[in-house]
């Protein structure tokens, strides 16, 4: 079912990716390319036989992507000719799983930290302050907070690299621009995540805070704190889900993000997609942005039953 | 005679509650900005000054690299991002709600099974996607297409892809409330199911709908926003996503221009600052025990016949508290 909806959505979509093409060669040459147009048509509509397009009835093209699918071979990229998709798509991905993951991790423990605070100290000014920041910083675009971050620490600054290092190896000195660059990028997504977790932790550490043993923990003279932590570890559930969450949408997250750093990773590939119409890289970045969709709620309903028992209980109704 | 009950029991949780309140105030002082804007500006949209002038008295949010008034074009862009933004929200909340209800109570069933099927397709579709395939037909059908209509399909299509999610939270809680003893007693009873539906399951799940609208809200809007950075919706109408099209197209933040970016981000933020508030107020909604109920003292009298002689004791109606 969402294989067929990731073959139609593209599909769905007017104007030929190779008319773009042709457009901006057509850009290049100037005028003289207009003269030969109707064979430059003829050639569109080789092209596209070639490339599996137009042509072919809607049930070959199905079938040949469905057997792509099964056999990995996704075709290759209009833009990136003759590179295959799914090369694109594997070079890319470290990079953004990196970026988001890194990202995520450190918003969880964050922002799940905050919201534990936030939470336990309900209505006070401590929760206000908390809960403004973040749902400011959720509101604002990842992208708008990179560009200041950027602004401020790599233009005027120059403590962290602006562009992608371009020579990229195992020594000491690239590994090191690396971090350099990625660090306001991973601190940029860090930020807009923050208030999932934070509002996910306090809102579930509310409906805790009211259970009997933390009435009890209380009543034999616990710290704060202490209860603070307890209940914390009860209340974490929530936020692993919003965590696998994250990472399933990774590639959507980091569109923005990697489209103005221009990283080399899979966001930035699907807008180079999005923008010139590459119908095979687009089909290859929705099945992977499915694939990670459906791998991660499923990784998120064990972790589930392994992590509550009351979760495996509900499951045998 | 029930409206002005209605009218009262919101009134009182209002002042009631002030984080409610001050969290709607800013939100309708957002509204004001770009309600203003729409009709009227400092300094005409189209007006050119110097480039790039850094904040002053007479432009207050400095000009961009056009040479418009930053101020101005914000206001002007303020009501469509809005407006896109509220309109995605209350879609999603509404389809959420409905699907998670017949899905939840209905679960198990075939209607079930399709319901499923149709929440996860909807989760992997991303809703940006879904936008640029609309625009590109609108950009293909016509050069001069309506302004309204194009925003009209821009909110349903950002709304039909991103319900899944809460529709997958409240059909869990709907579940669970559909097999607990009054929903059974109802329907054992011949109640009908739409009515077990909206006057018996619908109230216990509002919080949730709440919740997607405020996310909802946010997601609208930074959605757009997303779109229009590729560039791949028509700039030339005025929002806040245009306006962060042509910043991140210029390098504002190469050159310093930190007034542009935050002129863009002004009417968001406060947005923001007004969902986190509602957020702090809505929370006894969610969890009604977090409620602060101020114990009532009910002088009661208790009869007690005791040798036919009749003794008044006065008792407080909180009996644990008399100790």
């Amino acid at each position: 079912m969402v294989i067929t909806v990731n073959f139609i959505l593209p599909r769905l979509m007017p104007g030929s990716a190779l008319a773009v093409v042709i457009s901006l060669i057509e850009g290049q040459n100037g005028v003289a390319a207009t003269a030969g147009s109707s064979a430059i048509a003829l050639e569109v509509s080789q092209l596209e036989a070639a490339f599996g397009l137009t042509p072919a009835p809607w049930y070959v093209q199905y079938a040949h992507y469905i057997q792509g699918i099964f056999t990995l071979n996704l075709g290759a990229s209009i833009t990136y000719y003759p590179t295959p998709v799914l090369s694109i798509i594997l070079s890319g991905l470290p990079w953004t799983l990196f970026l988001v993951v890194v990202g995520a991790i450190i918003a969880f423990f964050l922002g799940s930290y905050l919201g534990s605070i936030a939470g336990f100290n309900r209505r006070s000014r401590k929760d206000l302050v908390i809960l403004i920041i973040t749902s400011i910083l959720a509101a604002l675009p990842s992208f708008v907070i990179l560009m200041y971050l950027e602004m401020w620490l790599s233009v005027q600054h120059g403590i962290f690299l602006i562009s992608f290092p371009s020579k990229i190896n195992t020594s000491p000195n690239s590994i090191m621009a690396l971090s350099r660059f990625y660090t306001l990028p991973i601190i940029a997504l860090m930020f807009t995540s923050l208030s999932g977790f934070v509002l996910g932790m306090r809102n579930n550490m509310l409906h805790t805070i009211r259970d009997n043993y933390v009435t009890y923990a209380e009543i034999l003279g616990l710290d704060h704190n202490r209860i603070r932590k307890m209940v914390y570890k009860n209340s974490l559930l929530p936020n692993i889900t919003a965590f696998a969450i994250i990472l399933g949408l990774a590639i959507s997250q980091s569109l923005t993000v990697e489209g103005l750093l221009t990283t080399p990773g899979v966001g930035f590939f699907f807008g180079l997609a999005l923008t010139s119409k590459d119908l095979p890289l687009l089909q290859g970045i929705f099945l992977f942005i499915a694939i990670m969709l459906i791998l991660s709620i499923a990784i998120v309903e064990a972790i589930y039953t392994i992590l509550d028992p009351r979760a495996r209980v509900s499951e045998s109704e | 005679m029930k409206v002005s009950k209605y009218y009262n029991r919101i009134r009182k949780t209002l002042f009631n509650n002030k984080f409610i309140l001050a969290g709607i105030v800013i939100i309708l002082v957002d509204f004001a900005i770009g309600i203003v804007g729409a009709f009227w500006t400092p300094y005409p949209v189209s007006e050119t000054f110097g480039i790039s002038l850094p904040p002053s008295s007479a432009h207050i949010l400095g000009t961009d690299e056009f040479g418009h008034d930053v101020l101005s074009v914000m206001m002007a862009s303020t009501l469509t991002s809005l407006i896109v933004g509220i309109s995605v929200g209350a879609l999603i909340a509404i389809i959420s709600t409905l699907i998670g209800l017949f899905g939840g109570y209905y679960g198990g069933k075939i209607s079930g099974v399709i319901i499923d099927i149709l929440t996860i397709t909807a989760l992997t579709i991303p809703g940006v996607i879904l936008l640029v395939i609309i625009e590109a037909y609108f950009r293909a059908a016509s050069s001069t297409i309506n302004i309204t209509l194009s925003y009209i399909i821009v909110v349903i299509g950002l709304a039909i892809t991103s319900w899944a999610f809460g529709a997958k939270q409240i059909r869990a809680q709907v579940l669970s409330i559909s097999k607990r003893d009054y929903i059974i007693a109802s329907r054992l009873i011949g109640e009908k199911s739409w009515r077990i539906i909206f006057n018996q399951i619908l109230p216990s799940i509002l919080p949730l709908t709440v919740a997607q609208f405020l996310f909802g809200v946010l997601y609208g809007i930074l959605s757009l926003i997303t779109a229009e950075f590729w560039g791949v919706l028509p700039t030339n109408i005025n929002n806040l996503g245009t306006m962060l099209f042509f910043i991140s197209s210029n390098g504002a933040y190469l050159s310093n221009q930190w007034w542009w970016i935050l002129g863009a981000i002004i009417p968001i933020m406060v947005l923001g600052a007004g969902l986190g508030i509602l957020n702090i107020g809505i929370d006894e909604f969610i969890d009604p025990r977090l409620k602060e109920v101020k114990p009532k003292v009910i002088p009661e009298k208790i009869v007690i016949l005791e040798e036919q002689e009749i003794i008044e004791v006065p008792m407080l109606g909180n009996y644990k508290n008399r100790k």
